[in-house]
């Protein structure tokens, strides 16, 4: 095995210097990656020096392991295999040396490796920086915020109408889009999910002047790259082309330009000028002018004129892209103040950054955030460059080396935090040149497929043309492939290096290919198999033929993972219907929507009929569901039951069991076991946790056996589950917040560990399989329907950085505007993704690849005649290999059987069965209503309180005095207010308690004694634990004495309460002694172990200062 | 609480002797406290004693708080008021928002999580006991933005303090440590400590008389660990064992520790009363005890509450106001009726999600169903307005009062009867209006919006948690655990990053100060010992640890804890997540198919109450399902949450424009004749009167300036029209709106014409207005989709029929019939309509056209109700779950 690139692998893990590697599929970049982060490691004085960000939480976690087993291994002086595991072992004891020496036991302690997420990063610095990231504090952020987008919306509309200068601008958007909210409504909410490309430009730090400013410049640097692009091309002819342009002018009347028009867009007009005499209304060459154009017939020179037109544009066709570059000056955006399409762009333009305001707001009130803002956070506290935070000491560490994978994935506030991160490093490394700071870029361009989540794949093309604050990174790239055999390797190259763009564009985001070179030899023959199916029922015919491949593949050992790769689900359904009908085992991941889940239809009908009495949708859903299935009949019957049929009161109606009559006889029970079911769930409402009522009812109900497949029970858990997570967030039975939740999940899989996979392409990424398979390559993706709203990143090759956007102007195709030009820009974007994804995808296959497509054409051809088949649609992925594909593929010879309608059943499935009812609790039974009484009368409580502290305090002074001396009323008055009273509830209080202590003071006959000091093993608030047949209690005695005189030992229990106003004293003492007689009795026995005296029981009350014993209490 | 005696709670052996010697036990918590004094009784009982001297056990706050209050009453600390931790966090609340309008240049988006971190940081400054005033301290703070604001906040703060006399519990132990020592102190055990801060530290040692550490086990028990792949596997596996440990002996003593306490505590709980058996009817005994709840304002009770005081605002959101409909808290006797159903579709007709109380207190007043009118929520709803809470301002404790009159109107809570839980929850409501009030002092006065928030986080403070009887089986966090003792313990979630955790540092504190004085979360050496002491004591209070993690979470792969590094980890296979009982119940039934296509057919008796004209057979050549769920049940969907105009509003104001134009203009020539600023004041004027018969209701709901903007959209697109209109050959208008009757078979259809043109040869043209996009196919088939026009053509002496699209940019005819020469309407019929009809003529499509309307109509009239839509007729019907059409597929038996 040789390594056509070591020196080049070697030389990346050089770590005094910056590099940026390009990394193809298959090239071994983590391994790369994890060498070069250990390099680093016996570099830095804290391992959380080097940082590491990965695009996935799995990356992260994945590197993390690699690395803590590499250090492990390390330490285990575990044997090492191969020459590239040498190069990792050396580099881990060097690491691990380096951490027994700082004692950062980084081989166990896994917090301290930096190797994070952009997210997690992010969310870290947003903590440490409460007030720099004006977060406050943590916050959480929700993976979902469209509905906070849409209540920022909201308050964006609250103003239309007002006085504020963005009012204007609003209307005009509404009235563009004819006066319908919710559609604005909608476009907005798009914008604020992607409001990290945006908020730079237009975000909530500029004035909406300021946004149009941006705006401007940033289309006119647009304008002017893109003349300036084209002024090279046509540099070779400019005077030629000034000349004829200059005649031809001359003929049509027109101005006379002095010079080739400047790149700049003040010559817009002129540019067009040149465009329109060159080519014609389809976009090619024109062949020939004639006097329309200004090339009249007639004299020799006319002649010569035409003649030299014609060989120019002979020559100027042989460059491939000039034609159309040229039509591309037909639709470069016009800032024309009088366009409306112009003004709308500026209206947009100035209501964003209000809207972001908006959108903040909103974050405040509902205490969550998104991503994005954890990310824009996190960048403000970085500060601007002007200002830039002190990071170092916010994090007790500098960052001083930073890796970061998959680049080309990489959206601008990425690319902004690595920007702000390595401030100052330029100068550092200038002053430090034996301790520079290094940036570590790994990435391939070729495999960059987010476009859809904001990746941008020129700012990898920019990063690594010119590094990051003057750290220029050497660029580097891998070419070998470890993955896939030669035969693979060598078809990948042979087809694709002519499918990718010839040159990288960082406006563009245009990436070239580059060869790979094939580490394993060649395998099985043929690697690739490419397969065409055309004619009536070329669809299903490929289905069957792949799923009848995929019955032999499975059967071969020789292949121990196999792989079904599509775009979307669309796609790949057919395989998945007929692998369902044949019972073979596959896992599928995400494929099927949730929401088509027959378990979640029951489910959330089951959860909208509980939350919404007038959701009748939901309740005759109900009745219609397996354990209900009233016929039409039934249903009729029971529609009429109402005095208003309109407002019928289902629940109701189920729940009193009074069914009208007409009923047949199995509805009837049907309705009555559905009735109780939910009269049992009425009873049980709020009681039981949410999950465990919503389930224990659709037990009842008999839901789980409503299904015609086992994999629905996993459907319905999942929903359960999402029930619980609902309670645990505090959102209760939230239809909205389900249905949201449920539609961005999918089914379950079918079978978890099967050797057969289905996924998305985009899923695939960073996967491999003996065998991969891609179907239905020429479907093309969706319809080209019109956006309302375009925007794009703009990234200049000359440094540039800015954001676009427009609105649909109801232009039409060819005409100048903002809009189409974004318009075609996302075309071409779309399309070099589609070519990178198919690369991605092709590029899984370790052994073996099948790629197939359905053709169209070919109608009306002989049975043996070759037929006429059309080239794929642009969207699909097949677009960009077809010429390879057209060349080299297997056309299968269409079926000519009848096909076979596909009916709609459409019959009522039922459960055969009724389950057992629940109990209900019989309406008769009343165990009371069991409402405490509201405990409002703290005051009260507090007064009695004190008035204890306060008698316990007089018992221990030596001499009863015979007012409450002042310490004691200030004291009375402290505890009153730290009980928490105040104003004027204290003073009321401490007069109450103030009261009482005199009174007891003043009562010399029982007040006086009872607080004597003169007893004999008197205590005030004593605390006993005592046995009462087994089981403990404590209590507290208010005051307990032996009384000198008499001998007795009492026990004497204090209370603050009063007779009300119509109660005699005698009675309220009579109730009052018998409600504490129990407490008395405890209170007894537990003194009377304490000696020999005769115990005395009685309550005495301070208000009327009274002391009322109880003698059948006495021994 | 009584305490069943028989269980044994703790091994005394190593504390006995302290115990016995009068020395006063301090424990790091109160539950640890309560385990020894448990364990202290239930030994006194079985040595059979009836009383006794409490046992000196007490956790350390209590301790040092007890102590503070008698060095109070000795007149050695100055009195000052404890503050709460509520109190104390809305006083940050309050100084930081007083700071944010002084030093307007920072905003927050939390500002309740800036309280907290800056409680904290005040709390561990203080128990690191450093000198906030020494400059060595200040200085560092100075250093950057986050902190040098936190040291601001911070004067402020103790400036508040000092005004207000309170003080929070690390200010009153600092004074503990400038009193006297008193001549009774007594010899301190300390038990169990992992880690105290300087400040307990140093007053430990002043109060006490000697101090001294113990641990109260030493056992080394073994650690049996374990890897799940994922976390619902490895919940499930711990309450499969401890359902089988319990059922073995059900005196066992059990602790399950999580260390993602937040995360997994739910689903815990509900495996746990899976494998229990206690998810139904004996839902209330579930032997195991939590150490925490939900937070009081998310028990159901609380949460009414909470909205009925809502109620006193100004708007209600749609969920509370089902909220509301459906509580079992308040007194909802006509909750059932059908004018509570009526009234909720008014409300999802208006279409906003916020519905301003004005609106729904007359609603809910005025609506009437037969003879019986208005509903209880609407006198509660009149009733609490009347309270006139919205405008006032007061001090908390008289909101309490306020808060009691509104609760009372809705009869809160409700007629019973509580559940036990609910019982306590109710309880707590009333300590949480206490806690409430005692912010007066505090805070001041504060408006209505202000207090309910208050209220609410008042809520939030406090943990409502069933009170179970004391059980062997506990659910604890990790620290709560600690010198706790169990026969075995069951530690779950030991990910590498939670075990030790990822450090915290506070930031308001520099980090360098933090490093210095070890604080709390400060650095991973620091989690790192924590973590490693706890399970120590875990190991040293059990006879089996059993720790497990799980191999990935959501789908990221995990690594084990580095505390697990030298126990080998038992990786186990997967156990299927779904329950036994459903496979069960799966299994033992069948499911049948039926046929159910056509419904009774229509009574002439019913023929009266069916409403609508075309839109009959429109839906019936959509989908007969649809028609009969509409039409025959009265089922229709609810509308979405909207803003602005409804597509019908903006369709009706429309027509209403069109009609008083074309009173107007009459005619062509009319039309031809005007000057363009008299056709634009026709055309304002004919808006005008459009706009102005909008309901009241919509122009509240959609605000006026909504409708000034719909009036500007209106005058562009009706010049915009009349330009088609004025293209036209001559015509004349005879008819606007004309009500007419058909007779399809024997349903009688009643509609409205928007227009009639009577054309030059007299022959008449009839118009809809539209203002979507349109299409004829929908005319033609076997089931036209948009039947209407097709319908009128059936009508005497209809020439053409054309759908008139007003629609900006895209304004047009677009009609069938026999006249010539009006641009969109096309003459030329079997042209027109080849790919759908194999009409020659206009007489030729009329007849068709009344046999298959007459064929809907009698289709529908028999009970057709087959779930068989047009391609496009589910998109905007809503009926997906009743009808079931998606599930076909997936239902195949
Ligand atoms: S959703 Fe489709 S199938 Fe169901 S009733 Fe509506 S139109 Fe018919």
């Amino acid at each position: 095995m040789t390594i056509a690139d070591a020196s080049q692998r070697a030389e990346a893990l050089d770590s005094v210097r910056s590099f940026c590697v390009t990394a193809p599929a298959g090239s071994g970049k983590t391994e790369l990656l994890i060498q070069r982060f250990l390099g680093l490691l016996a570099r830095v004085q804290r391992p959380e020096q080097v940082l590491a960000i990965t695009f996935t939480r799995k990356a992260a976690a994945e590197m993390r392991e690699r690395v803590l087993q590499a250090l492990q291994a390390a330490r285990d002086d575990a044997p090492v295999a191969g020459e590239h595991e040498q190069i990792t072992r050396t580099l881990a004891l060097a690491a691990l040396a380096r951490s027994n020496q700082e004692q950062w036991h980084v081989a166990r302690d896994i917090s301290r490796l930096n190797i994070k997420t952009i997210d997690s990063f992010c969310a870290g610095l947003t903590r440490q920086m409460p007030i720099l990231s004006r977060f406050g504090g943590q916050a959480r952020a929700v993976d979902d915020a469209t509905p906070l987008y849409a209540e920022a919306v909201l308050e964006l509309f609250s103003i239309a109408g007002s006085s504020r200068p963005e009012a204007d601008d609003l209307d005009a958007m509404l009235l563009h889009f004819d006066n319908n909210w919710d559609r604005l409504s909608e476009l907005l909410i798009i914008m604020l999910g992607k409001r990290d490309q945006w908020h730079d430009y237009l975000g909530t730090s500029r004035s909406p002047e300021q946004a149009e400013e941006r705006l401007r410049m940033t289309v006119e640097s647009v304008v002017s790259e893109t003349l300036g692009e084209l002024s090279i091309f046509l540099d070779p002819w400019q005077d030629e082309i000034l000349d004829l342009l200059c005649y031809a002018r001359q003929h049509l009347g027109e101005s006379i330009p002095e010079e080739f028009p400047a790149a700049h867009a003040d010559d817009m007009e002129l540019w067009r000028a040149v465009g329109q005499m060159f080519l014609t209304q389809g976009g090619t060459f024109r062949k020939s002018v004639n006097v329309n154009n200004g090339f009249p017939t007639g004299s020799d020179d006319a002649k010569a004129r035409k003649e030299h037109f014609k060989d120019l544009v002979t020559r100027m066709n042989e460059v491939p892209g000039l034609a159309r570059e040229l039509a591309a000056l037909a639709w470069l955006p016009r800032m024309d103040n009088h366009s409306s399409a112009w003004q709308l762009v500026l209206h947009l333009s100035r209501v964003l950054p209000l809207l972001a305001a908006c959108l903040l707001l909103v974050f405040e009130r509902r205490s969550v955030v998104d991503h994005s803002q954890v990310a824009l956070s996190a960048l403000d506290a970085l500060g601007e460059d002007d200002e830039p935070t002190e990071l170092a000491l916010r994090l007790d560490y500098s960052i001083e080396h930073i890796l970061v994978d998959e680049f080309q994935d990489t959206a601008s506030n990425q690319y902004n935090l690595v920007n702000r991160l390595t401030r100052g490093w330029g100068e550092h490394n200038a002053i430090n040149p034996n301790a520079p700071r290094t940036i570590f870029i790994v990435g391939d361009g070729m495999q960059s497929i987010y476009g859809f989540r904001n990746a941008n794949v020129g700012l990898f093309l920019k990063a690594r043309q010119e590094g990051f604050n003057g750290v220029i990174p050497k660029s580097l790239a891998l070419r070998c492939n470890f993955r896939s055999e030669q035969g693979l390797v060598d078809w990948v190259n042979a087809s694709f290096s002519s499918a990718f763009p010839a040159q990288d564009n960082v406006r563009r985001g245009r990436v070239s290919f580059t060869d790979a070179v094939a580490v394993k030899g060649p395998g099985e023959e043929p690697a690739v198999s490419l397969n065409g199916f055309w004619g009536d029922q070329a669809r299903e015919q490929e289905a069957n033929w792949l799923v009848a491949q995929l019955e032999q593949g499975l059967a071969d050992s020789n292949l121990e993972t196999i792989a079904v790769l599509g775009r979307s689900r669309g796609q790949l359904s057919p395989v998945l219907q007929l692998l369902r009908q044949r019972n073979i085992p596959f896992a599928a991941q995400d494929m099927d929507a949730l929401a088509g889940s027959p378990a979640i239809v029951d489910l959330m009908t089951l959860c909208r009929a509980l939350v919404n009495p007038a959701d009748t949708v939901a309740w005759y859903a109900l009745l219609r569901a397996p354990w209900c299935a009233l016929g039409l009949a039934d249903l009729k019957v029971f529609a009429s039951a109402a005095q208003d049929p309109r407002h019928q009161n289902v629940h109701r109606l189920l729940c009193d069991e009074v069914l009208p009559d007409g009923l047949s006889e199995e509805g009837k029970q049907r309705l009555i076991h559905v009735g109780r079911c939910l009269r049992w769930a009425m009873e049980k409402r709020d009681r039981l946790a949410l999950r465990v009522w919503v389930e224990q009812l659709w037990l009842h109900l008999g839901g789980p056996g409503c299904f015609t497949q086992q994999r629905f029970l996993a459907d319905a858990e999942r929903f359960l589950a999402l029930l619980q997570l609902a309670e645990t967030e505090g959102i209760g039975l939230d239809i909205d917040w389900l249905g949201q939740r449920i539609s961005r999940l999918y089914a379950s899989g079918d079978t978890p560990d099967a050797k057969l996979q289905i996924m998305t392409l985009h899923k695939s990424k960073g996967l491999e399989f003996d065998w991969v398979l891609i179907p239905a390559l020429a479907r093309a993706t969706r319809g080209d329907s019109r956006d309302i709203l375009l925007w794009d990143e703009y990234n200049s090759s000359g440094g540039q950085r800015g954001f676009l956007l427009a609105a649909d102007d109801h232009a039409d195709d060819k005409s100048p505007g903002l809009y189409n030009f974004l318009k075609k820009q996302r075309k071409e974007k779309s399309r070099l993704e589609t070519t990178r994804l198919l690369y991605v995808g092709s590029t899984r296959a370790v052994k073996r690849l099948t790629l197939s497509a359905c053709l169209s054409g070919g109608e009306d051809c002989a049975p043996d005649e070759t037929p006429a088949l059309k080239p794929p649609g642009e969207g699909s992925l097949l677009a960009s290999v077809w010429p390879t594909f057209e060349r080299q593929m297997h056309l299968h010879t269409p079926l000519t059987a009848e096909k076979t309608p596909v009916t709609v059943s459409g019959a009522l499935l039922r459960l055969s069965e009724l389950p057992s009812t629940p109990s209900l609790s019989p309406v008769t039974e009343t165990n009371g209503a069991n409402i405490p009484v509201p405990a409002l009368n703290w005051l009260e409580r507090h007064v009695g309180t004190v008035i204890h502290e306060t008698l316990e305090q007089l018992s221990l002074l030596t001499q009863l005095p015979s007012q409450l001396p002042d310490h004691l009323l200030r004291q009375a008055g402290q505890s009153l207010a730290m009980l928490g009273l105040s104003g004027e509830q204290l003073k009321i209080a401490q007069g109450s308690v103030v009261k009482a202590a005199q009174s007891t003071l003043d009562d010399e006959q029982w007040g006086r004694w009872l607080l004597s000091a003169e007893h004999l093993e008197a205590a005030s608030e004593l605390a006993l634990t005592i046995n009462e047949s087994g089981t403990v209690h404590d209590i507290i005695i208010d005051r307990t004495f032996v009384d000198a005189h008499s001998g007795q030992r009492w026990v004497i229990d204090y209370k603050s309460s009063v007779p009300e106003p119509a109660v005699s004293v005698e009675v309220f003492l009579q109730a009052e002694a018998k409600r504490y007689e129990e407490q008395l009795r405890r209170y007894r026995d537990a003194v009377v172990t304490m000696g020999p005296e005769p115990v005395r029981c009685a309550l005495y009350f301070t208000g009327i200062a009274v002391l009322h014993s109880l003698p059948q209490l006495n021994t | 609480m009584p305490t069943d005696s028989t269980r044994k709670y703790f091994d005394l052996t190593r504390l006995r002797p302290s115990l016995e010697a009068g020395h006063l036990l301090v424990t790091p918590n109160q539950r640890l406290a309560r385990r020894i004094k448990a364990e202290w009784d239930r030994q006194q009982v079985e040595q059979g004693r009836s009383v006794w001297q409490p046992v000196a056990v007490i956790a350390l706050d209590h301790w040092l708080q007890q102590c503070w209050q008698s060095a109070l009453v000795q007149g050695e600390v100055q009195p000052r008021i404890p503050l709460s931790a509520l109190q104390e966090k809305e006083l940050w609340t309050k100084v930081i928002n007083a700071d944010r309008q002084e030093h307007g240049q920072y905003s927050l988006l939390q500002t309740s999580s800036a309280a907290d971190l800056a409680k904290q940081a005040r709390s561990n400054l203080l128990r690191a006991r450093l000198d906030m005033q020494a400059s060595s301290v200040t200085s560092e703070f100075m250093l950057d933005q986050d902190c040098s604001t936190f040291r601001r906040w911070l004067q402020r703060f103790e400036g508040q303090l000092t005004k207000t006399n309170y003080a929070s519990a690390e200010d009153r132990w600092l004074e503990l440590l400038n009193c006297k020592v008193n001549a009774d102190a007594r010899p301190v055990v300390l038990v169990d400590f992992d880690d105290l801060p300087p400040l307990h530290r140093d007053c430990v040692e002043h109060l006490a008389s000697t101090v001294k550490e113990l641990a109260s086990a030493t056992g080394n028990a073994k650690i049996s660990a374990r890897s799940y792949a994922d976390r619902p596997e490895e919940l499930t596996a711990i309450a499969r064992w401890a359902a089988q440990e319990y059922r073995q002996n059900p005196n066992c003593s059990l602790g399950v520790l999580l260390a993602d306490m937040q995360g997994d505590r739910d689903p815990l709980e509900y495996l746990l009363r899976r494998e229990f058996g206690n998810l139904g009817d004996n839902y209330g005994s579930l032997p195991i005890n939590f150490s925490t709840g939900i937070t009081l304002d998310r028990a159901p009770v609380i949460r009414d509450s909470l909205r009925m005081l809502a109620s006193c605002g100004d708007a209600l959101t749609m969920a509370d106001i089902l909220g509301l409909i459906t509580s079992r808290f308040a007194d909802n006797a006509d909750a059932g009726s059908e004018r509570a159903i009526k009234l909720l579709q008014q409300l999802f007709r208006d279409g906003a999600e916020q519905v301003n109380l004005g609106r729904l207190r007359y609603l809910s007043r005025s609506v009437k169903v037969g003879e019986e009118r208005g509903l209880g929520l609407g006198d509660a709803l009149a009733a609490c307005g009347e309270l006139r809470l919205q405008r006032s301002k007061q001090l908390p404790s008289a909101w309490v009062e306020s808060f009691s009159k509104a609760l009372d109107i809705w009869r809160w809570p409700g007629m019973g009867p509580l559940d036990s839980l609910e019982f306590q929850q109710v309880e707590a409501w009333y300590k949480v209006l206490e806690e409430f009030a005692a912010l007066d002092p505090l805070l001041g006065k504060i408006d209505f919006n202000a207090a309910v928030a208050l209220l609410k986080r008042c809520c939030q403070n406090r943990i409502s948690q069933p009170q179970t009887a004391d059980t062997g089986i506990q659910v604890l966090g990790p620290l709560e655990a600690a010198g706790l003792q169990f026969d075995s313990i069951w530690f779950c979630g030991l990910q590498g990053n939670r075990w030790p955790a990822q450090p915290r540092p506070n930031p308001f504190i520099p980090m360098a100060l933090q490093r210095k004085h070890r604080m709390p979360h400060s650095s991973s050496e620091r989690e790192w010992d924590y973590a490693s002491t706890l399970t120590g004591q875990y190991r040293a209070g059990c006879d089996l640890l059993i720790a497990s993690y799980s191999r990935t979470l959501d789908g990221v792969p995990e690594l084990p804890s580095p505390l697990l590094e030298e126990f080998p980890v038992v990786c186990e296979e997967t156990v299927t997540s779904i329950p036994a009982h459903w496979l069960a119940v799966a299994a033992n039934s069948t499911l049948e198919r039926i046929t159910d296509h056509r419904g009774p057919a229509v009574t002439e008796a019913e023929q009266s109450s069916i409403r609508g004209g075309s839109g009959i057979l429109q839906q019936q050549a959509n989908c007969p399902f649809r028609a009969f769920a509409s039409k025959r049940l009265f089922v229709e969907p609810l509308d979405e949450y909207r803003t602005g105009l409804s597509a019908a509003d903006r369709g009706s104001i429309l027509h209403d424009a069109l009609y008083a134009l074309w009173g107007e203009l009459q005619d062509s020539e009319t039309l031809k004749a005007q000057e363009l600023l008299q056709l634009d004041e026709k055309i304002s004027a004919a808006v005008a009167s459009a706009i102005d018969a909008v309901p009241e209701a919509i122009c509240q709901l959609v605000g006026m300036h909504c409708l000034d903007l719909e009036s500007r959209r209106l005058q562009k697109l009706l010049i915009e029209w009349l330009e088609v209109e004025r293209s036209r050959e001559p015509f004349k208008v005879v008819a606007r709106e004309e009500p007419i009757s058909f007779q399809l078979g024997s349903l009688c259809l009643n509609m409205r014409v928007d227009r009639v043109d009577e054309l030059a040869d007299g022959s008449r043209l009839v118009i809809d207005y539209k203002s979507g996009r349109s299409s004829l196919s929908d005319w033609l088939g076997e089931r036209p989709a948009q039947p209407q026009l097709p319908l009128y053509g059936l009508a005497e002496n209809v020439a053409a029929l054309s759908f008139a699209q007003v629609r900006t940019r895209d304004c047009r005819l677009l009609g069938l019939g026999s006249v010539a020469g009006i641009a969109g309407v096309q003459d030329d019929i079997p042209k027109a309509v080849k790919r759908y009809s194999a009409a020659e003529d206009w007489p030729a499509l009329v007849v068709e056209w009344q046999q298959n309307l007459t064929r809907l109509a009698g289709e529908f009239l028999s009970g057709e109700a087959k779930v068989d839509p047009l391609p496009a007729a589910c998109n905007y019907c809503g009926l997906q779950s009743f009808c079931r059409v998606d599930l076909a597929a997936e239902e195949v038996l």
